[in-house]
């Protein structure tokens, strides 16, 4: 009887262990398996990479802001080397960088190879964004790096070898659609800076023809931002944060000469961010213009340049309340902040931001008229002007470096842990041209008499680069 | 299986057996001094028939047939087992154990077991040490009461994690809080913000805060090693269990107790006056509390019950607690037992904005933002004090916390030899953080301009975590001639379930405290339901009462594991010589001059499990401008496992001069071998970083403890205590991979790098030169966030058992820290007059350069509490059988070699539960001044 109650008993508390399972196992992540095959994966892949490419951007476009002359850093947030060019490869930036352009190109290559193969509802259209992608990731590689893995820890390949990758991309998406403007566009700029004249003014025309008024973006969401401005969630627009939305901290505060394009990234409402442009077809006439003065057509070229202040008249401007903003809150005083400030003889550079709402262009802008373009002499002049024209058109889109001649190094988080590297490779010490090096420090600087209310801009970089536009670190056409 | 295995176990008890008994009497009195002793627990051995001495020293138990042994214990007192014999009556003299070799503790054994078997220490702090110094928060009342752990808080805001630690840190993927047990069930210990808390400027909200306080009997505490062996997971910084009042057998009681006081901001550490005028203000604490209890036959039970407020320190903060337990214990038959603790504990704050964010009061103020503090004229200050009234009255930052705990336990007593016990439970904590940024509160920041209205905010986050916890153990006592034997085997699991959800609304409208008054809202869930599981068998074998080796297996799983990692095996072997009870020994030494030798060394493994499925490849699926995304996540890495730490110990612990002095002395060295470390994220994969068993981690170091007995007669008592302990942490490989930041910034952060501590901080050094000249380092080391040496004191006296004064506290030494907030003000150009040797002064030099100047010794002694205490009894004409009056300041007294509180620096953990160093002073008040009235009646 004893032994019928025990055997009852240890029955039903066996069956009643099956109700309250404590060891079942609960995994709340998605599988691979989970992902691929999935109906419109690809299209919804697709639309990872184009997350990764805004976040990609905040990690291409603050340093180049910072190093270039476009802006200095007045705060602790952001990059604290990159204004005096102290170019380290422990510097977590130079990581940023190649981070960005490695999950782009990373995400972008598993789209090609495995997402959308496997996906029932993959289109051309989505493979030819892919290579898109895939291609502007190794276009970046060639922009921002002299030598950069072409693969997860590969070897290091010159900046020559990303750029022909990109043009194998760029090609592909235009083998699927040869009307594809931003590809022609990515190739333009590919051949632009690889010096291949003739087909880089082909495709900056052929885009212009595509389309006239070809703006791709990438696209922010600040409202789903996660994490920490180092992670693959945040979302936000962190130029935006260091330009304008960290209302009175005022960290990143432009060359006076530049002060009416700030900010060109703005608060457009707490769900809004503002895009920061990818492609824009300015970049196939700045192109050509740039073709030109360099077969010595200045003709040509201040024709193409007048074309240029035509189509930027064609962009939007926005008008919005700025007066959280500074010239700067920690030295009131310091930076010019009034309209009636003189910028190198030059009105209306400056902007009035405590006396009502300012209104700023959020595609291009330029200070140059058509009477400017007319006044230039001499080859060498325009030229100077037609890269203050790309400085102001491409401000807060991280190109100025580029165009400075400046490229990062390899992080010591890549070096360290890619046996093709190493600490102490040359690929991890900077290469500044030497007449931008020659005034380093300077490169930000300006004489400022609130009194008198002049600015001068101490160094003119355009004119540098125009004089040393034979050198190989700038000018890819000269 | 096992699972089914451990409840099939569990029906086996459920049948009882009656025997013929006997009534043995009799007086228990004080061997030292003859008096009677009150309260003395009297247990027929292998039973858990029990009774207790009345006023008189006098006691009546029942004792069963085949039963002939009663003990005797008695807190203070050696436990004494006596043979019954022929007569009804039974006359038994105790002996003081002043050393507590006769305590019987429970942590890291399984079941409960005398210290003097064991080769590993146990700390404890008991209810009349409790009692001393009123505390309602966990970490604050052991904070200089266990002399081998270091308690420090890193905020003066309610509700605020703390840095727990004693041995060092053995991982660099958890932080250094031990493992916590209320009853035999583990609790939540999350010493962080949760995964998807608000943050609120670097406060860290923790679940420590608000553990229910009551009736606590008993704390004790393992530092790890050896002793946490049979807890395996996670227990390898150690375990910290409470005991309640549960079963405790005591006469019928109902006490009352009040106290009052004052709470004030401290202004030790403020860079100006000015901050405190500006933003302090002294406010009120009140906390009402009453317990009652008693038992009945074999049943006993207690209730209390706290209700306590405070208003702080400032105009933001305030705290209301409510909480509750009850305790329950019988006898269902004479051989079953069966008992419980329930416990609630209700919890709400607000929280000023602190530290990392630019709308913080005190942090702008100390960062400088608004310039030197001195300079300003007196309207000036008046503007800033209307500025800074009108902020914290649009600051809205909210937390609520409901837990509610139970505690069962269920032993069955097989023979008198053989006792099973069954512990199961739950702890349910929910907690909702709420913050609400209107547009007035962004104007009134500066953030936006006046007329702003679409930028107004409600974030809200919710964490629900249920630990359920079952553990069996049976444990069998053997004696074989001169040898006895304590064997324990059982199994344990916990299944941590801890779901959380965030929800963000945006454009909220002024005055909602809704999010559906927004116009949009977005949500993020968090999920993590896991156990851990282990079977253990741990044997204690004894010779003569003198020698004693120690051994125990455990074998540990983890549901997020499963196969991949299996079942681990931690085994310990230890042993223990108590070379004063050897004849040699006393025929040369007097019991006098030396009354105890104890020798013990050990070797123990426990186990750190790497972060849940983190081997896997997974993918993620964020929204992003409104469509599903997906993307790569983790990486994966199969072949990833547990870390493991080795530790070797080596101690002994002597009683000298009629006990009137007594210290104990611990070496350690602990290995962590398979070291967890999520090398940073290799750039050119395009790919998450991975967490991989790449490092070794070395902690090295003494524990050592002195207590003196200076008077010990019948008016006056008088004790001192001190201790010393001594951490060395190495990280000895990290597998090659680059060093990576566990906290702080980017110019000067805590570092994890091969060949330096975990943790350490690194940053640019300048050295000046004879000439004047200097040398800059970039990426130098520049000190250490845990202080290596660290330790705690006490002085306590009492008069005739009436009046008491306690004063504790605790130091370190050799640890440094950052005085961020100087950093700060370096930006406003006010910073800290002598921070620059004159050499580098208009050098040009960015901060980024200087931030070696930053880095300040952080070494500090604090008095904790000074208490004063009196008791009445039989007051209002025997109405009232006890009455205490005390007084007591809390956070007394600091002596700091730094411009920042060494304490409040604990701003920073990266990730929930992650790796903790501290060592940033940053942005938050320090710990306030706490001056407390206390009335307690016993009636």
């Amino acid at each position: 009887m004893k032994k019928l109650i025990y055997i009852l008993v240890s029955l039903v508390v066996l069956g009643g262990c099956q109700t309250i399972d404590p060891f079942e196992v609960v995994n709340p992540n998605l599988s691979e398996e989970a992902v691929l095959g999935q109906p419109n994966s690809s299209q919804i892949w697709l639309n990872g990479i184009e997350r990764q490419t805004a976040i990609a951007m905040n990690w291409l476009t603050i340093p180049c802001e910072i190093a270039s002359d476009n802006y200095v850093n007045l705060q602790t947030f952001y990059n604290q080397f990159l204004d005096d060019l102290d170019i380290q490869f422990q510097d977590n930036d130079m990581n940023l960088a190649h981070r960005g352009i490695g999950r782009v190109r990373a995400s972008a290559l598993y789209g090609l190879s495995t997402m959308g193969p496997q996906d029932p509802n993959y289109s051309e259209e989505t493979e030819a964004a892919y290579n898109l992608y895939a291609g502007l990731a190794y276009l970046w590689g060639g922009m921002y790096f002299r030598e950069l893995p072409g693969e997860p820890t590969g070897a290091l390949l010159p900046r020559e070898d990303h750029f022909n990758a990109a043009i194998s991309y760029f090609t592909a998406a235009l083998d699927i659609d040869a009307s594809n403007a931003a590809a022609l566009l990515g190739r333009a700029r590919a051949h632009y800076r690889l010096g291949n004249k003739a087909q880089a003014v082909a495709d900056a025309n052929a885009a212009i023809a595509a389309d006239p008024a070809l703006l791709v973006n990438a696209n922010f969401d600040p409202v789903n931002a996660a994490g920490n401005r180092s992670g693959f969630n945040y979302t936000k627009n962190d130029l935006q944060l260091a330009i304008q939305e960290r209302g009175n901290f005022d960290d990143l505060q432009p060359l006076p000469r530049l002060d009416f394009l700030d900010p060109k990234l703005y608060s457009i409402s707490a769900t809004e961010d503002s895009p920061i442009a990818l492609m824009k077809i300015e970049e196939a006439h700045l192109i050509l213009a740039e073709a030109q003065l360099s077969d010595g057509d200045l003709p040509a070229a201040q024709q193409t340049m007048k074309n240029i202040i035509a189509l930027v008249a064609t962009r939007p401007t926005a008008t919005f309340d700025d007066s959280t903003e500074d010239r700067f809150e920690r030295d009131p005083g310091s930076r010019p902040d009034t309209s009636a400030v003189v910028v190198d003889g030059k009105t209306g550079l400056v902007l009035d931001r405590k006396d009502g709402p300012v209104t700023v262009p959020t595609v291009s802008g330029t200070s140059l008229t058509d009477a400017d373009i007319d006044a230039l002499n001499t080859a060498e002049e325009a030229l100077a002007a037609l890269y203050l024209m790309r400085q102001e058109i491409f401000i807060a889109e991280g190109r100025r470096s580029v165009d400075m001649g400046l490229t990062w190094v390899i992080s010591e988080i890549e070096a360290l842990q890619n046996d093709n590297i190493g600490e102490g490779h040359p690929s991890t010490l900077p290469d500044i041209p030497p007449f931008i090096d020659a005034v380093k420090a300077d490169i930000d600087a300006f004489d400022y008499d609130p009194d008198a209310l002049t600015c001068t801009i101490t160094v003119d970089i355009n004119a540098i680069i125009a004089a040393n536009a034979t050198s190989d670190y700038v000018c890819p056409f000269h | 299986m096992k699972r089914n295995l451990l409840l099939a176990i569990f029906t086996l008890f459920a049948v009882s057996f009656a025997f013929g008994q006997r009534t043995i009497s009799g007086t228990v009195t004080s061997a030292e001094d003859g008096a009677t002793l009150p309260g003395v627990s009297v247990v027929v051995k292998g039973t858990i028939i029990g009774a207790t001495t009345d006023f008189d020293g006098e006691y009546t138990i029942e004792v069963p047939e085949g039963y002939n042994t009663l003990i005797f214990s008695f807190i203070g007192m050696r436990t004494k087992e006596v043979e019954v014999g022929s007569s009804s009556t039974l006359n038994v003299e105790l002996k003081s154990d002043v050393l507590g070799l006769d305590e019987v503790v429970v942590t890291g054994q399984g079941a409960g077991i005398s210290k003097r078997r064991l080769s590993t220490t146990v700390s404890s702090i008991d209810a009349e040490d409790i009692k001393a110094i009123p505390s309602v928060q966990l970490d604050q009342l052991i904070q200089s009461k266990l002399p081998n752990a270091q308690i420090k808080m890193s905020s003066g805001q309610p509700g605020t994690a703390s840095i727990i630690r004693s041995r060092g840190p053995v991982s660099a993927i958890t932080n250094t809080t031990p493992v916590i047990f209320i009853d035999g069930i583990r609790v939540d210990n999350l010493n962080s913000n949760p995964a998807l808390g608000i943050a609120t400027g670097g406060a860290q909200s923790s679940a420590i805060a608000d553990i229910p306080m009551e009736d606590i009997e008993r704390i004790e505490y393992i530092p790890g090693g050896a002793a946490t062996t049979l807890y395996g997971a996670d227990a390898a910084n150690g375990v910290l269990q409470i005991f309640t009042k549960r079963g405790k057998a005591q006469s019928n009681y109902v006490n009352l107790e009040t106290q009052m006081g004052a709470i004030v901001g401290t202004r030790d550490f403020l860079r100006w006056e000015q901050t405190a005028d500006l933003i302090f203000r002294p406010g009120f604490l009140q906390n009402y509390r009453i317990g009652l209890g008693g038992s009945e036959g074999n049943t006993s039970y207690s209730f209390s019950g706290n209700l306590y407020q405070d208003n702080s320190f400032n105009e933001i903060n305030e705290t209301i607690r409510r909480n509750f337990r009850t305790t329950f214990a019988t006898n269902i038959t004479d051989k079953l037992r069966y008992s419980n603790s329930v416990a609630f504990s209700n919890m709400e704050f607000t929280r000023a904005y602190n530290a990392n964010t630019s709308f913080s009061r005190f942090g702008n103020l100390e960062g400088g933002s608004f310039g030197n503090l001195d300079s300003l004229s007196q309207d000036e200050l008046d503007d800033l004090d209307q500025q800074m009234t009108d902020e914290a009255e649009v600051t809205n930052i909210r937390e609520v916390i409901n837990r509610f705990q139970v505690a069962n336990n269920v032993k069955y007593y097989f023979s008198k030899d053989l006792t099973a016990s069954l512990d199961f439970g739950i702890d349910r904590r929910n907690s909702v953080q709420r913050e609400i940024g209107t547009n007035q509160m962004l104007i009134t920041k500066g953030f936006f301009p006046e007329g702003t209205t679409d930028q107004g905010y409600i974030d809200r986050a919710e964490r629900n975590f249920t630990v359920l916890s079952g553990d069996l153990n049976l444990q069998h006592n053997a004696t074989a001639g001169d040898f006895s034997f304590i064997t324990t085997a059982g199994g344990q699991f916990f299944r941590e379930s801890d779901i959380q959800h965030s929800i963000s609304a945006n454009s909220v409208v002024d005055g909602s405290i809704s999010i559906n008054n927004s116009a949009d809202q977005n949500a993020t869930d968090f999920y993590s339901v896991i156990t851990s599981y282990g079977i253990y068998i741990a044997e204690n074998m004894g010779y003569k009462d003198k020698f004693f080796l120690d051994l125990g297996l455990r074998f540990d799983g983890n549901s997020a594991f499963g196969e991949e990692i299996g079942l681990i095996a931690l085994p310990k072997i230890g042993a223990s010589y108590i070379l004063s009870d050897a004849s040699f020994f006393r025929s040369a030494i007097s019991e006098n001059a030396v009354s105890l030798l104890k020798l013990r060394a050990n070797l123990g493994q426990s186990s750190i499990f790497p972060t849940a499925f983190a081997q896997q490849r997974t993918f993620s699926g964020p929204s992003y401008l409104g469509a599903l995304a997906f993307e790569f996540d983790n990486p994966g890495d199969p072949e990833l496992q547990s870390e493991i730490a080795t530790t070797i110990e080596l101690g002994m612990d002597l009683g000298l001069a009629n006990n009137k002095v007594s210290l104990g002395f611990t070496y350690y060295n602990t290995t962590t071998n398979d070291a967890l470390f999520t090398p940073p994220a290799i750039p050119s994969t395009g790919q998450e970083a991975q967490l991989r068993n790449v490092g070794v981690i070395q902690n090295e170091g003494v524990e050592t403890y002195l207590q003196l007995n200076l008077i010990s007669n019948q008016d006056h008592n008088l004790e001192i205590g001190a201790s010393y302990n001594y951490n060395f942490n190495l990280v000895e490989s990290t597998g090659g991979a680059p060093e990576f930041a566990v906290g702080g910034f980017q110019f000067l952060g805590s570092f994890v790098k091969e060949g330096q501590p975990l943790g350490y901080l690194r940053g640019t050094s300048v050295e000046v030169n004879d000439d004047g000249s200097f040398d800059i380092e970039r990426n130098a080391y520049l000190g250490l966030t845990f202080a290596p040496h660290f330790g705690t004191f006490n002085v306590s006296y009492s008069y005739k058992g009436k009046l008491s004064i306690l004063v504790n506290g605790d130091y370190q030494m050799g640890g440094q820290g950052v005085n961020v907030d100087d950093v700060l003000r370096f930006f406003g150009g006010v910073e800290d007059e002598d921070r620059f040797p004159e050499e580098v002064q208009g050098q040009g030099l960015s901060f980024f350069d200087l931030a070696g100047f930053w880095v300040e010794d952080a070494n500090y002694l604090k008095i904790r509490n000074i208490a004063l205490s009196y008791r009445f009894d039989d007051v209002f004409d025997g109405r009232v059988r006890s009455m205490e009056v005390g007084f007591s300041v809390l956070n007394a007294l600091n002596f700091v070699s730094s411009s920042f509180d060494p304490d409040a620096t604990g701003a920073g953990i990266a990730t929930q539960g992650g790796f903790a160093g501290g060592g940033f002073g940053f942005g938050t008040e320090s710990a306030p001044r706490m001056y407390l009235g206390t009335l307690r009646i016993g009636l």
